[in-house]
């Protein structure tokens, strides 16, 4: 199969797969939809400490 | 919000160690498992002890246990974080000399005339692995601290780890919640062992990815004066500061 006839047949399988929003995961082994922002999993990342209640686990003072 | 969590505190180091779990089935395991990485950490970097593996390296190439190993890239990393000011060395022949140490594996080359001394950092390395190692080992959410220095791993519990902070009793204090995986230190200008009045900071506190990080960064900070604000800022790391007239400075998300 030249390449050309094999880019001709694989873009319709990549354009389902676009649609399908996956197309990063299949292209980047997986890295490329992590790191796309515009993928729908894409989330901001969590914050690192927000304000906490209840009773403490643990005491951080000087040392 | 409270969940089930197990906790255990005995003193070592010349501080206190406390060990949350998030099962309480798992508390003895992992009590005697941290137990046992500290005394092996004991036996690694501690320069008072004759036969620990910190006096047995020689200049050039030598091989070193893996505990070793992470511990000294540990402390080149703290010493890359704050440019120099936590000196793995206790002596060099010049003031970057630690630059030229290499860890490659097991393989740690020293350059001529360096002695390495991690006391700075031991501490708070030890807290990341022996939270990481027992979180992995036992399957469930393990909060470690030893003194100031906070490390959690594994399973977060329902609403998150629970950390006070405050320096002395009086000292202004807040709350946090963190996740598994972060970390809190908070170092001192006003505690007995290292009083130092003409500091402008009474307390540091950091929140980052590690406590290696934390300890790092709080350290450096607390003895840089006004121009800590900045240096925090450009770490993007939660911070809270707190000054000789007890006023509370918030930096980087650390909630106010």
């Amino acid at each position: 199969m030249s390449e050309d006839r094999r880019i001709s047949r694989l873009l319709p399988v990549r354009r389902v797969l676009a649609a399908a929003g996956i197309a990063g995961l299949v292209a980047g082994g997986g890295m490329a939809a992590a790191a796309d922002p515009a993928t729908p999993d894409s989330t901001v990342a969590a914050p690192l400490v927000s304000a906490g209640f209840g009773t403490p686990d643990a005491v951080s003072s000087g040392s | 919000m409270t969940s089930a969590r197990s906790a255990t505190e005995w003193s070592t180091w010349g501080v206190h160690a406390r060990i949350v779990v998030t099962d309480p089935d798992a508390l003895s395991s992992a009590s005697n498992l941290i137990r046992g990485y500290l005394a092996a950490a004991d036996a690694a970097v501690n320069r008072d002890r004759a036969d620990a593996e910190i006096r047995s390296l020689d200049e050039g190439p030598n091989t070193v246990t893996p505990m070793f190993a992470r511990f000294l890239t540990d402390a080149l990393a703290a010493a890359r974080t704050t440019e120099g000011a936590l000196d793995p060395t206790a002596s060099a022949p010049a003031p970057q000399s630690w630059r030229s140490i290499t860890v490659d594996g097991t393989e740690v080359t020293l350059p001529a005339g360096v002695e390495l001394d991690l006391t700075a950092t031991a501490r708070a390395s030890s807290a990341d692995h022996c939270a990481s190692t027992t979180a992995e080992l036992l399957g469930c959410g393990v909060l470690v601290a030893l003194g100031g220095d906070i490390a959690t791993a594994g399973t977060t519990p329902p609403g998150g780890w629970q950390v006070q902070v405050q320096d002395l009793p009086g000292d202004p204090t807040c709350q946090v919640s963190i996740p598994s995986g972060a970390a809190v230190a908070t170092a001192s200008t006003v505690k007995p062992l290292h009083p130092d009045s003409i500091s402008l900071w009474r307390t540091v506190s950091v929140v980052a990815g590690s406590c290696t990080t934390a300890h790092a960064s709080s350290t450096a900070a607390v003895g840089m004066g006004g121009g800590a604000i900045d240096w925090l800022t450009n770490l993007e790391l939660p911070a809270r500061l707190v000054d000789q007239e007890f006023r509370v400075t918030t930096l980087g998300g650390w909630p106010s």
